[in-house]
């Protein structure tokens, strides 16, 4: 009775497994290109390398959750700030704009607002999609 | 790009094999294939070692990082074909396989087959990685690539927490050294380390149950691993924690080995794979030390002091480069500082309502695990409540520092949990999947190498169709 029950568990467990791979399988067929969202966010700071002087050092990063009274996801800025690291690495972004070269990632209202918060400070390199390279003056 | 990144990563894993084939001459065919998957993680991890020192050292003189592994291949292979020369065995044997050994190795490749193909599709979909490579691994390996001068860059304090920059270096030097070797910065550098990674944890199960044991039990536990879909799924991510979940594995069943075969040389490597498992991950750091502990409480008092001993020097080589990583360069940890809401770590600790959440996320975790219609671990529960510990061919002592070892891990991790200063449901739902990742192949080992083997329960068929 035991020997019976071994060996249908045996062949079971071996059944269930080779099923299990291919469901798995099956599942993972025709996946949405997850890669091009991150190439195109790459694509995004082009721009701002090549603006950038700086190849090394600290640099600061501004998105909408530094911005007070802007409603944002946590995770979608994290990944945001996470991904815009991993593009300008060797650059440390730290939050805030104190450094003398800052990156902003704001939408057009969120930005203006800000401006108007600090007119005369920095300048202002406005660049595609919503990505702002801010120069502090009077810092050099 | 993909050819160029195998055949790169070939100089160390071959470098790494040859090694262990100085060290463990033993032939056969599941000798050789435990030291081919041994060796693909040894060599890598020795690989970003040497790298480690050459940017320590020589950063500004990148040939050197590609000299080096070269000039030890070279070497390594020079004193494997002069004790060749010594032997008149034959390094390979073929084994006899039965009925039931090839419907179970068929099955398996069957599986292995789709495994494939999954690995395939996820890194079309994803050739960046996961969250955590782009986040965290890759992004180091930037770091390091783009400006080796200033490598050091990559572990400063300034960086955000979540880009853990106090994280070992294994996984992020080997993509760097590869990218440097090529000179270009492409994806598939990453891609082919996972799936190094990936074939070295496939082939160190397979080959370790096939020698403690028999080819058809090392075929369902090879088929339990390549059919579990959290396997393929961290396997393909670019991240570290395939690699950690090898270097558990490879020192687990190389402290098995040393009890079962009683030679010291066993103990010896398992200490500096345990090394390297620290210097992949922080985790990794806490498995070198709670498998101290394990031998230490296991055995009897004779075994510990002698065992201790052989594992304590094999660790001595990667623990001093980790200790001075982790001393002289590394930022301190988040895990330490100050709580969110400010809470202190005594308050944490003295906080029971943490314990609970805890317990129940784990509870939860265990009974839903790794993609499964019914977790793994209820099944490999019941598989090993029917099919019952095979007394006569298990060896106790090694099965008993696994379980513990596996069981201090966990104790390990609710700790670090109890303390984590991140919202701890947060810090559950992100990690403790992945925690219990780590130690799964071991389980999924220890399991194998206790139970009664299919041969034996299929004795009547093979017999019969012999006959």
């Amino acid at each position: 009775m035991q020997a019976n029950l071994r060996k249908a568990l045996i062949i079971l467990f071996a059944s269930a497994c080779l099923w299990q791979s291919y469901q798995y399988w099956y599942t993972t067929r025709g996946m949405e290109n997850g890669s091009e969202a991150l190439a195109s966010w790459e694509r995004r700071f082009e721009e701002a390398r090549e603006i950038i002087p700086i190849k090394r050092g600290v640099i600061g990063y501004l998105g909408e959750w530094d911005i007070p009274g802007t409603k944002y996801d946590v995770a979608d800025q994290t990944a945001e700030y996470l991904l815009t690291q991993y593009t300008l690495a060797p650059l440390i972004l730290e939050r805030g704009a104190n450094a003398e070269w800052n990156i902003a990632i704001l939408n057009s209202s969120t930005f203006q607002a800000w401006e108007q918060e600090h007119q005369g400070k920095y300048q202002v390199y406005r660049l595609k999609n919503h990505v702002y390279v801010l120069q502090k003056l009077g810092n050099k | 790009m993909t050819l160029l990144s195998v055949s790169l990563f070939l100089i160390p894993a071959l470098t790494g094999t040859l090694l262990i084939h100085l060290l463990l001459p033993e032939r056969g065919i599941a000798f050789l294939l435990f030291k081919l998957a041994l060796g693909m993680g040894l060599g890598l991890g020795v690989n970003s070692i040497i790298y480690f020192l050459t940017l320590l050292i020589a950063p500004a003189w990148p040939r050197a990082s590609l000299i080096l592994p070269g000039g030890l291949l070279i070497l390594v292979l020079t004193l494997t074909i002069l004790q060749e020369r010594k032997r008149n065995t034959p390094l390979l044997t073929f084994p006899q396989i039965s009925r039931v050994q090839w419907i179970l190795l068929g099955v398996t490749a069957s599986a292995l087959f789709f495994s494939g193909l999954i690995f395939f599709n996820w890194t079309q979909s994803r050739p960046q990685g996961a969250y955590d490579a782009w986040g965290i691994w890759n992004r180091s390996a930037r770091f390091i690539y783009r400006d080796p001068e200033n490598w050091q860059a990559t572990l400063s304090p300034d960086l955000y927490w979540g880009t853990h920059p106090d994280y070992p270096l294994l996984v992020p030097l080997n993509v760097a050294w590869g990218w440097s070797a090529i000179g270009h910065e492409t994806p598939r550098t990453p891609m082919v380390q996972s799936a190094f990674f990936l074939a070295a944890n496939l082939l160190l199960m397979f080959s370790s149950i096939y020698m403690t044991r028999t080819l058809g039990q090392a075929s369902l536990a090879t088929l339990v691993m390549v059919s579990t879909p959290v396997f393929i799924s961290f396997g393909y991510g670019q991240i570290a924690d395939s690699p950690l979940a090898f270097f558990i594995l490879a020192t687990t069943t190389l402290i098995y080995m040393y009890f079962k075969f009683d030679q010291p040389k066993y103990l010896i490597l398992a200490g500096f794979i345990a090394g390297l498992g620290a210097w992949t991950k922080n985790e990794g750091l806490l498995f070198a030390v709670v498998s101290l502990f394990a031998l230490f409480l296991a055995p009897g008092r004779e075994e510990f002091s002698r065992g201790l001993r052989w594992y304590a020097l094999g660790l001595l080589i990667p623990m001093i480069v980790v200790l001075y990583f982790k001393i002289a360069l590394a930022p301190s940890s988040d895990l330490f500082a100050i709580g969110e809401n400010n809470t202190s770590l005594l308050a944490r600790v003295l906080d029971f309502s943490r314990y609970w959440i805890i317990i129940r996320a784990v509870v939860k975790t265990l009974f839903t695990y790794a993609g499964w219609p019914i977790s793994i671990f209820i099944q490999m529960a019941v598989y090993a409540l029917i099919m019952r510990v095979d007394g006569s061919k298990v060896s106790r002592h090694g099965a008993l520092v696994i379980a513990v070892a596996v069981i201090l891990q966990l104790f390990g991790y609710f700790a670090i949990y109890v303390v984590t200063p991140h919202d701890l449901v947060w810090h559950l739902n992100s990690a403790l999947g992945r925690l219990i990742f780590h130690i799964f192949p071991t389980t999924v080992f220890l399991l194998f190498a206790s139970v009664v083997d299919p041969e034996n329960v299929f004795k009547g068929i093979d017999q019969n169709i012999l006959s």
